[in-house]
């Protein structure tokens, strides 16, 4: 992966293997976003729309619904981005898939792919422990589908890693 | 309507005022495993509008310290960025100030 900086927009360079896992990725983050959150795993609702600041502000729960809503309307505002960026990584070029993102779209990428992040390490019980794990020996002694959440977690955080450092010297 | 029954009418509102404007709200960021430290940077410098070095400060106590105080406001102030922070995945709560 190789990224660059223009005067309004990143360009995030991938190889087709990279591209098709981030296409997948992007893919599932998009059909997740279009779910209520009763409709999702549990725990990914829990990681996603978690209620523990409502309650402790004393929120009533007619509040506390609409405050649900309103996290699922700033979620669902991205979908449309989501659309043009998997469109983007369905077109490979010579061995190697360029992504176009606007510089003010760049933190709308970064917490879909945080929020994939979180849905990889919830749905598949991945917590500091397994988090703190490196080495491949280490990684090979979890189930399957924590070593797969993991890979997933790992290379979304190279991604992320990437926009942020060419966000880096950007003031609020 | 009695000229009597004002007062009763006027004193909740006067609470809900003093609610509003007076009492302040403390905004917590929570630690958890899997965010990375160069992104909650980040997002307190997007949400809060804090310089890089004010939102490494707190990250690093969120880091260390299992949770930092990234904000004392008034409630309608604290509740906007419980949800922003909150939508871009961080672990966040409110608390009256004591």
């Amino acid at each position: 992966m190789r990224t660059s900086r223009q005067t309004d927009h990143l360009t995030l360079s991938f190889n087709l293997l990279e591209c098709r896992i981030l296409r997948h990725v992007l893919e599932q983050i998009r059909r997740n976003y279009t779910c209520r959150p009763e409709e999702l795993d549990p725990r990914v609702a829990s990681a996603w729309y978690s209620t523990r600041g409502c309650k402790s502000a004393g929120m009533t729960a007619e509040e506390t619904q609409e405050w649900v809503a309103n996290l699922r309307e700033i979620k669902g505002n991205c979908l449309p981005l989501l659309e043009q960026w998997c469109g983007q990584l369905a077109a490979p070029q010579e061995g190697h898939v360029q992504l176009r993102v606007k510089l003010h779209d760049a933190a709308t990428l970064l917490t879909a792919l945080n929020d994939q992040r979180l849905l990889a390490a919830s749905g598949s019980d991945i917590g500091q422990t397994e988090m703190d794990l490196h080495s491949p020996t280490d990684i090979a002694t979890l189930p399957a589908a924590q070593q797969n959440a993991l890979f997933q977690i790992h290379f979304l955080a190279l991604v992320m890693e990437e926009i942020l450092a060419q966000l880096s010297d950007d003031s609020p | 309507m009695s000229i009597e029954a004002l007062p009763e009418i006027v004193e909740p509102t006067e609470e809900k005022v003093k609610e509003a404007f007076e009492k302040k709200w403390n905004v917590i960021t929570w630690n958890d495993p899997v965010n990375l430290m160069s992104y909650v940077v980040f997002v307190f410098m997007k949400v809060l509008a804090f310089t890089k070095e004010r939102a490494t400060k707190h990250m690093l106590e969120v880091h260390h310290q299992g949770k930092s105080v990234v904000a004392t406001e008034t409630r309608e102030k604290a509740e906007l960025y419980h949800q922003q922070i909150q939508a871009h995945g961080l672990i966040v709560t409110l608390e009256e100030q004591t």
